[in-house]
């Protein structure tokens, strides 16, 4: 049987991961990127900003956990993840997996990228990356619900992972009780 | 102290339900008892005519269709209905179609989930049953290529496999063919072909005590299948598949669907749904007003939270909540099923374990014992704003 629910990605996984989202038209729950470095990807065809962009204009939830910034490009990231409304920002030091998933309200069309890329300019310009991109089809399926057992409960309560910024919504009139 | 102790939770986690990876979850079905008695009712009643279930369930994303295909698995183990005299063998399969799958593929599908193991368990026994092997093979396939086939499931290596791979439908060569002394491949006849031989397996289970019954998700993919001849034939699967003369194989599929024409047509034409039956589509609806979301999060947190602990936490920190909404305040949990409920489409079970888990996380960051209203009001929003 042909396998259609992942696929190797040797040549720029993240623009790839980044493009799929941009493109992507269906209705979408939230966005997780998870990586010790982020930058801001300025220079390259999909920025961090148009990601948190787009995610804002369909009030989607960007979930994002990297390390506490030490270079001048982690920090200008930081401050543009900071300024949408629709972001949550975690710390964890000992973070050093890069899984980045897509989830969309119909299952089936949910993505993920998990491999060796940072989420940063180096990783899209220079390095050399491997990655695999997994669709949510058959048993692609499951695997991007572990991701999200993994990446959106187990990962954001562990007891070192900080939480520095919360999703802000503007809250409804509230008429009960 | 981690996240699952913090909020008593009972073996688990996360408040997430799942019972692909955590198969007890599957007894779960909370707060719509009206739907959950409407299904095991027709259950119940498929079981006496046409003799097994043959159902269509549909609803939106996130509605719990897979969740209902769990339950009524564990239900029809747990508490078999009593018109049902074999055990129920079920099986679940997530079906995949693409824009030329046609009725080949999807016997294949099912031919895969069933296995070759349980079919050559199923011939083998029924060979230390029978004085006539052969006799009895025809007898239940009521075809002699059929019957030769499946009598060299019994035989392993290669034979046994070229048997199985002609009753998943592959073309075989002649030489193949010869080896196996049938005259053609299966389903050069067609669609009825492959029925029949389903059908046919469906028997030799019966004999074997066991019913077959396939509970296929995702049958939305059918909309996937875009050329005309392969739409026709998968039709023509179903359709000699919901003929009442199939008694011997059950299925249940479930579809993402808001209404009935948003399914794939080829399963609400006219002679579809008269052989399974109006009755048999049933909708998964969303929880149709507050009292049903105060019931399903209540009947959650029940049996999520392990009670024994809560209370003893509930007593020791005098949090001053009470056990059944706990780790939510009174005031919390009433305007949590509010929000839930101001937009009945959005009052799914799947939004109300989102919104249940982003609350607690959110008073995990902040070390509160109990969920409070502040909480509520800034993730309700987010989830059914």
């Amino acid at each position: 049987m042909q396998i259609d629910y992942v696929e190797i990605v040797t040549d720029k996984p993240i623009q790839k991961f980044l493009l799929k989202f941009y493109l992507t038209d269906y209705p979408m729950e939230n966005l997780v990127l998870i990586s010790p470095f982020i930058g801001n990807l300025e220079g390259n065809r999909i920025t961090l900003d148009s990601v948190c962009k787009k995610a804002a204009t369909r009030k989607m939830p960007i979930y994002v956990i990297t390390r506490t910034p030490e270079e001048k490009y982690q920090e200008d990231a930081i401050n543009t993840l900071i300024n949408y409304d629709y972001v949550e920002l975690r710390f964890n030091e000992s973070l050093h997996a890069k899984l980045y998933f897509c989830l969309c309200y119909d299952e089936s069309k949910s993505f993920a990228l998990l491999g060796s890329a940072n989420l940063t300019r180096n990783s899209i310009e220079q390095n050399i990356e491997i990655a695999m991109m997994i669709y949510g089809k058959g048993p692609g399926r499951e695997l991007l619900k572990e991701f999200s057992r993994w990446g959106l409960e187990r990962l954001r309560t562990l007891n070192e992972t900080k939480l520095i910024k919360k999703i802000k919504v503007q809250r409804r009139q509230y008429y009960g009780l | 102290m981690d996240f699952k102790q913090w909020f008593c939770l009972n073996g688990r986690e996360s408040f997430t339900i799942d019972p692909k990876v955590n198969p007890k979850d599957a007894k779960f079905y909370f707060g719509r008892a009206e739907i959950k008695n409407r299904i095991k009712a027709q259950l119940r009643r498929s079981f006496v005519e046409p003799g097994v279930p043959k159902m269509v369930i549909y609803g939106s994303f996130g509605s719990g269709k897979t969740q209902t295909l769990f339950h009524l698995e564990y239900s029809l183990q747990n508490e078999r209905p009593e018109a049902c005299h074999q055990i129920p063998k079920l099986l679940h399969l997530d079906l995949e179609m693409n824009s030329k799958s046609d009725h080949k593929n999807w016997h294949l599908q099912l031919l895969e989930t069933l296995g070759k193991p349980i079919v050559s368990n199923w011939i083998d026994k029924l060979f230390s049953q029978t004085q006539n092997l052969d006799l009895e093979l025809k007898n239940i396939f009521g075809n002699v290529n059929m019957a030769e086939a499946a009598k060299n499931l019994r035989v392993g290596g290669d034979m046994g496999l070229l048997a199985w791979r002609w009753f998943c439908g592959y073309e075989l060569k002649p030489n193949e063919l010869e080896r196996l002394n049938v005259t053609r491949s299966l389903g050069d006849l067609g669609a009825g072909d492959m029925i029949n031989a389903l059908v046919g397996i469906g028997r030799l289970a019966e004999r074997n005590g066991e019913k077959l019954i396939f509970l296929m998700d995702e049958a939305e993919q059918f909309k996937n299948v875009k050329t005309g001849d392969a739409t026709e034939s998968l039709h023509t699967y179903l359709r000699k598949l919901a003929e009442p003369s199939n008694s011997s194989v059950g299925y249940i599929l479930a579809s993402y669907a808001l209404t009935l024409d948003d399914m794939a047509e080829l399963i609400v034409r006219a002679d579809v749904r008269t052989r399974i039956g109006e009755n048999n589509f049933i909708e998964i609806p969303p929880l149709p007003s507050i009292h049903d979301v105060q019931v399903f999060l209540k009947e959650l947190l029940l049996e999520l939270i392990n009670q024994n602990q809560a209370e003893e936490k509930i007593h020791n920190e005098s949090l001053g909540v009470s056990l059944e909404t706990y780790p939510f305040t009174a005031e919390s949990f009433s305007i949590l099923c509010e929000y839930a409920s101001q937009d009945p489409i959005k009052a799914l079970p799947r939004n109300l374990i989102k919104a249940v888990n982003e609350c607690a996380i959110s008073a995990w960051d902040e070390r509160k014992p109990i969920i409070d209203p502040n909480i509520v009001n800034e993730i309700a929003p987010l989830i059914f704003g």
